[in-house]
């Protein structure tokens, strides 16, 4: 089997179209893609576990966000899909999987298969890359750096991939296992229950005995087949916990609690603010009227002066007064005698005093004008107190605020109110950060945690370790039962044929235990072969690896009984035997299932490079040191003839050292606003790694092929 | 080391020791099984269970 192409639309990080052809070539199996962070190297990983099986590897970001931003920008509807094209025995299969920015929401995605180019249907593709060999056949970057199996010390203690789970996919074994447990099932079926017309208390009980047995039996095989795997998650945790636990110091823990209540108090702060810029704005849009009336108010106010000034004014004298002095012809203030003038003269004052009413009026309403001038005043001195207040303590630029209407407060808030929500905004980021960043379960300490896991694990190992034997004698006791029931009940014929269809069951039932417990033990063998084959193929060193039932591996000088301290770089190549066995055993082992001969060859296998299906290696390297970077490096070309391995650009010069078996190599040019102009140099000449731009908001990547 | 003759020797003897309608009875599993692998299996239980009495009338002489 052999990947011939990937193709890309809008898949992540990669605008548009992107294409990588696989070099199929034996005797330069690899095909390396140069990527900076960031790139999308796990994302490139991903478009294969995506494409053929719709998953994706374990700490994969965003899977609701698989279409490219920069595309759904331009058009909201935006598609992406994958297209995978391998070939397998003189086979093509393509395999096509798609969504849009709208589907990708809730995981609707659609999927074209062709075999020859007629139309075909998953379980094609899945009968030969089977689902249970995802995180082998794609190995992630992060489970180099995790995987157990590169542990100080412990390789014996197994490793989190379930190995088991993957040879029985590829065996088939699925059939057997579930042949077994659909029989376990049928033994409670109504067909097999007792006659309604045929009372007998003695089988009746004997009856009771039995079915209670058989069920004890069939929980603690159900318990069984949960044991792997729930044995891989508690080692997983058990060794994550673990690690923490080394790095627990409790001066850190403190700290970071102190931090936490900083970052909480800021974030609080920052709410205040913003609630008081908001509330601010709130009051000076209730007082708007004073600013719009403002105009108004002077005129009025000028106007009635000018009326004053006039003498539009009333005259300060009372009609009463005018009144009694016409009556008497003396004046009513002095007392003395009126002339014809001066009568003239206060007829002319009394007709002015009637006029002047509506002058009082207009006096009145000055100084009502005057108060909602002053009260203007005051109010806009308490904004502006309260605005310049604010603005200080949001570090605003502002005016001068003498002599600022509302007009001035109102831009000043505005901007104080931008300010104060974007402070809150980064004061709720920065906690969020904070937040997402491991912490110990609230009152324990990691350590504590740690010994919990352990616990829990050996708990676990020591439950499987004694599983088997429970199994047996529960076995023999329900075969004990059921005879006394058989026994029993055959002295009726209705009766004796049910018990006579349960022991029909039970025999073929024990053939499916023997068969599935035969495949894993074999398989178990023919792995064990494997992976010393493909070790040894990797370094030649007189080294044995041994399998333990649980698939865990140790590592042993030949003939030796002491498992040995191993160099990083032989651990991780150790990991890459691991997954070229499986590889190598996978097109025999289709090979077997397709002919129905697992019963017959499993534990006899024999696998060799030539054959075996190809992996795709996440940055490999990664965990290494770079004086054993070399090592890996060179050995990889002997794995398999085919491997697609993204990897940083960081040590080109150590696969220059390899280019005679590169049989295709891309750069993962990435273009981003935060990423700086850097070249990445193959055999002399400069190709583009990364490129800065203001404009790449978010970052795209291109693939180009360089050899 | 086992080898291939052990793992099938052993399934061997397990198929010799079967009486012949457990025989029969492996042999429909095996390939109602395989036609399910990747279909709904489950009304199978019940279907061995009636299968299996079927066998049993039919050794009995009820068939």
């Amino acid at each position: 089997m052999k990947f011939m192409t990937l193709r890309l639309r809008n898949w992540r990080s990669f605008l548009g179209d992107q294409v990588v052809e696989f070099s199929t070539d034996d005797d330069k199996p690899v095909t390396l893609l140069l990527g900076p962070n960031g790139a999308g190297k796990t994302a490139l990983l991903n478009a294969f576990t995506w494409g053929l099986y719709a998953e994706f590897t374990d700490g994969f970001d965003g899977p609701d966000q698989l279409v490219n931003l920069e595309a759904v920008g331009v058009d909201s509807g935006a598609e992406t899909w994958v297209e995978l094209l391998f070939e397998h025995v003189g086979d093509e299969y393509r395999i096509r999987r798609s969504t849009d920015a709208r589907r990708q929401l809730s995981q609707d995605y659609s999927v074209d298969v062709t075999k020859n180019g007629e139309p075909a249907v998953e379980h094609d593709v899945h009968r030969i890359l089977p689902k249970a060999l995802r995180d082998l056949f794609f190995f992630p970057a992060e489970s180099f750096s995790t995987a157990s199996v590169l542990k100080e010390g412990d390789l014996g203690e197994g490793t989190s991939i379930d190995v088991g789970k993957a040879i029985r996919a590829l065996l088939s074994g699925d059939v057997y296992a579930h042949a077994g447990e659909n029989i376990r099932k049928a033994f409670d079926s109504d067909a097999l229950k007792p006659p309604m017309n045929y009372k007998d208390e003695t089988i009746k009980a004997a009856h009771a005995e039995y079915v209670q047995a058989q069920a004890e039996l069939n929980a603690a095989e159900e318990r069984k087949d949960l044991l792997p795997g729930l044995l891989a998650t508690a080692r997983d945790a058990a060794n994550k916990a673990k690690k923490e636990a080394a790095q627990y110091d409790p001066a850190k823990m403190k700290a970071w609690e102190q931090e936490y209540q900083t970052l909480d108090n800021a974030v609080k702060a920052r709410e205040a603010d913003a609630t008081a810029s908001h509330r601010l704005y709130e009051d000076l849009a209730r007082n708007c009227h004073r600013h719009f009336a403002q105009h108004a108010v002077s005129a009025g106010v000028e106007r009635l002066d000018l009326a004053e000034k006039a003498g539009i004014m009333p005259p300060r004298i009372h009609e009463g007064v005018l009144d009694r002095t016409l009556e008497s012809g003396c004046c009513s203030l002095c007392g003395e005698h009126l002339t014809a003038t001066g009568k003239t003269r206060v007829e002319t004052l009394q007709s002015y005093v009637g006029g002047a009413r509506i002058a009082v009026r207009g006096l009145e309403t000055r100084t009502l004008l005057k108060r909602y001038a002053d009260m203007h005043g005051r109010e806009l001195v308490r904004l502006r107190n309260q605005v310049n207040e604010l603005g200080i303590a949001l570090k605003v630029n502002m005016p001068a605020f003498d002599g600022s209407d509302m007009g001035v407060l109102g831009s000043v808030l505005r901007s104080c109110i931008d300010v104060a929500d974007s402070l809150l905004a980064e004061a709720n980021r920065k906690f969020d950060e904070f937040k997402d960043q491991a912490r110990p379960e609230t009152g324990k300490s990691p350590v504590e945690i740690a010994m919990a896991r352990q616990k829990y694990l050996d708990a676990l190992t020591d439950e499987h370790k004694t599983s088997a034997h429970r199994i047996s004698e529960l076995d023999s006791n329900v075969d004990r039962l059921f005879n006394d029931y058989q026994k029993k009940s055959g002295k009726s014929k209705a009766y004796a044929v049910k018990t006579s269809a349960i022991g029909t069951l039970k025999e073929a039932k024990h053939f499916f235990d023997c068969a599935r417990k035969g495949l894993e033990e074999y398989g178990r063998l023919d792995f064990e072969k494997a992976i010393n084959t493909t070790f040894s193929d990797l370094i030649a060193k007189p080294f044995s690896i041994r399998v333990g039932d649980d698939f865990s591996i140790s590592v042993f000088i030949a003939g030796g009984e002491e498992p040995l301290p191993l160099s990083q770089s032989e651990k991780v190549l150790v990991l890459i035997a691991f997954l070229g066995a499986i590889a190598r055993l996978a097109p025999e082992y289709e090979e077997i299932a397709k002919a129905m001969q697992q019963l017959e060859r499993t534990g006899a296998v024999e696998t060799s490079r030539a054959n075996g299906f190809p992996v795709v290696l996440d940055s490999p390297t990664s965990p290494l040191d770079d004086q054993y970077e070399a090592d890996v490096v060179s050995a990889l070309p002997k794995l398999l003839p085919q491997l697609i391995v993204p990897v940083s650009a960081k040590s080109v010069k150590v696969w220059e050292k390899i280019s005679d078996s590169l049989g295709a190599i891309y750069v993962m040019e990435l273009t981003s606003q935060a990423a700086t102009d850097r070249v990445v140099r193959w055999r002399g000449k400069d190709y583009t790694y990364s490129a800065q731009d203001d404009g790449a908001v978010p970052a795209r990547t291109s693939i180009c092929r360089i050899v | 080391m086992a080898d291939v003759s052990t793992f099938r020797e052993r399934m061997k003897e397990v198929a010799d020791d079967l009486a012949p309608e457990a025989k029969t009875m492996v042999r429909y599993v095996l390939a109602r099984e395989h036609a399910l692998r990747f279909g709904a299996r489950g009304p199978l239980p019940e279907e061995y269970a009636r299968e299996a009495l079927k066998l049993a009338k039919k050794a009995d002489g009820a068939e």
